[in-house]
């Protein structure tokens, strides 16, 4: 396993956050974090990020978050956001060439690496336009190729967090950018762990997908088993059907 | 007094070499190395103090209005100085004067950072509330201790708040020049990371960079650089304010380049600034944080104008 949660708890006040026993992540899969808003997702996502405080371990390849230098840690585990505040005119790839901070690199072979991971986001075009002058999309496209940059030195496989990666994405660009997730998980044994809210990309993207209600784990399953109609009408109230498509994939309508 | 440029170098070429190849009178010389070589090199090295520290602090805040002028550091700073020229004898102000002014601007800005942080990096409208509420404290401050004080220490007083490099000497002048190079030197160790950070704390940490001790070492570096400006040559602001926007239209905002640029731009201008403030209205001579003050205030209020709608 390249996660391994036990006993974890957070306590926002009085009231009850977040309860994980035991979960994890395994190498080369892309594993999707899935329930209604609320449910405990992004504060699984933060906890694991170290965002927030709280109680239990979390191990990345068997070594407490906590014990991992910060700058080695950082060359194994990355954090795509869902937004970031950029007040100042860097351009694309800049931006991008900031995911070399924890990497030990020269200019020439940095911006050698961002043309690149640039071009695995899709986002190469986007090399001389100003940051703060791109759409939802591009940023979110920019980030991914930053966070690629920053794993690249990785001499264990890395973790890959994604907090709704297709949020501000076209339909193509969801695809696509899901697409390259999971090819980067299976060619190159990055573990990703994504909260997603289209059921029907965990059904399609995802390797493993976990169901998350009031701050607990439901259930672990592959998304195909996990993804039932009777449980989309339990925990999203949404009575839906589902079909088989012509490629022969099963989709939720 | 006018002394012509060419003997002027000449008379410092021959102090140094031991050569005698100025015509000048000796008290034309004195005039040089008392008074003006001290001063242009203050008002270099404050430039340059002012400038990175007005660079480092837009970014710690991740907010380009953020100049220690402007958000009340200064007046912290002036507070600090203040008491310092009150409590001390005259003998000790050489020292008691800047330590006194670090401390006051480190106050400021620690309160001021505290107030103004959430986690989309830090609201405008709330920092330059409390860059008012500060600067009417500090000058309610300092006028009671005005009020407050006799003939000679009121007289101490007046010179040092007019702002102005008037009063260099060589124990200002080693002041500056030491706290200008350190803080080069180490606000460019840290330059790569006061990058990330401007992607906001989380992403910074993310990153892998010790966020806390990197806005500590930060906000005592500038408090460090504006206190010290402060105390040799009283408030000047708008300089750490326009110095690092014209070095970021130019040469975007990479502060590996920026840092530096600003240092050197800011010398230059204040250099600029002084020579003018001097010479506009002879005999009398303007204070140059009044002259600063009258050209940054309305590229302010435009910077503000610029970004108004996304405040």
């Amino acid at each position: 396993m390249v996660l391994t949660i036990e006993n974890l708890s957070i306590v926002h006040g009085s009231s009850f956050g977040l309860g994980v026993d035991d979960w994890g992540a395994s190498q080369g899969q892309l594993h999707a974090l899935l329930g209604r808003n609320g449910a405990g997702k992004s504060t699984l996502l933060k906890c694991i990020a170290g965002e927030l405080t709280y109680r239990g371990s979390i191990c990345l390849h068997d070594l407490d978050l906590s014990r991992w230098d910060s700058t080695v840690r950082a060359r194994h585990l990355a954090v795509l956001p869902q937004a970031s505040q950029l007040n100042f005119s860097f351009s694309a790839a800049e931006v991008v060439a900031l995911g070399a901070t924890p990497l030990a690199m020269g200019w020439r072979d940095v911006q050698a690496e961002v043309r690149r991971v640039m071009s695995l986001a899709q986002c190469e075009h986007l090399r001389d336009a100003a940051y703060p002058g791109l759409s939802g999309g591009e940023k979110q496209r920019v980030h991914f190729a930053r966070c690629l940059l920053q794993l690249s030195q990785a001499d264990k496989p890395p973790l890959l967090l994604l907090d709704e990666p297709t949020s501000a994405q076209d339909l193509g660009q969801q695809h696509s950018l899901l697409q390259q997730v999971r090819r980067l998980a299976e060619e190159e044994g990055y573990s990703v762990v994504a909260v997603l809210h289209d059921l029907n990309q965990a059904l399609r993207y995802a390797h493993r997908a976990t169901l998350l209600d009031a701050g607990k784990v439901v259930r672990e399953d592959t998304p195909q088993l996990l993804l039932t109609p009777e449980r989309v009408q339990v925990f999203w109230g949404y009575p839906a059907e589902r079909v088989v498509n012509q490629r022969g994939e099963a989709v939720l309508v | 007094m006018k002394l012509p440029l060419a003997q002027s170098l000449l008379s410092i070429l021959d102090q140094l070499a031991g050569s005698h190849h100025s015509e000048l009178a000796d008290y034309e010389r004195a005039v040089i190395w008392e008074l003006r070589l001290p001063r242009t090199i203050l008002a270099v090295f404050v430039g340059m103090l002012l400038a990175q520290c007005g660079a480092v602090m837009q970014g710690l805040f991740r907010n380009p209005l953020a100049d220690p002028g402007v958000i009340g550091v200064s007046s912290g700073a002036a507070v600090g100085a203040v008491l310092a020229i009150y409590f001390f004898p005259t003998s000790m102000t050489w020292w008691a004067v800047p330590v006194s002014a670090f401390c006051g601007g480190f106050t400021c800005s620690l309160f001021i950072y505290r107030l103004a942080q959430s986690s989309h990096g830090t609201s405008v409208l709330v920092l330059l509330l409390a860059g008012i509420a500060i600067s009417a404290m500090a000058f309610s401050i300092i006028g009671l201790i005005s009020y407050l004080s006799d003939d000679s220490r009121l007289r101490d007083l007046t010179l040092w708040q007019l702002g102005s490099l008037a009063g260099a000497d060589a124990t200002r002048v080693w002041m500056a020049a030491v706290a200008a190079a350190g803080l080069l030197w180490r606000f460019q160790v840290r330059a790569a990371a006061l990058n990330a950070l401007l992607l906001g704390e989380a992403e910074a940490r993310h990153l892998g960079i010790d966020v806390e001790r990197l806005k500590h070492e930060l906000i005592i570096l500038v408090a460090l650089g504006v206190g010290l400006a402060v105390a040799c040559a009283g408030i000047i602001s708008f300089v750490g304010l326009v110095v690092p926007h014209f070095v970021r239209t130019l040469n975007g905002p990479d502060h590996r380049s920026l840092l530096p640029l600003s240092a050197l731009l800011g010398g230059v201008l204040l250099l600029v600034a002084d020579v003018i403030a001097r010479l506009a209205l002879q005999p009398a001579e303007l204070p140059v944080g009044m002259l600063t003050a009258l050209l940054g205030a309305p590229f302010f209020i435009v910077l503000l104008l610029q970004i108004k709608g996304r405040v």
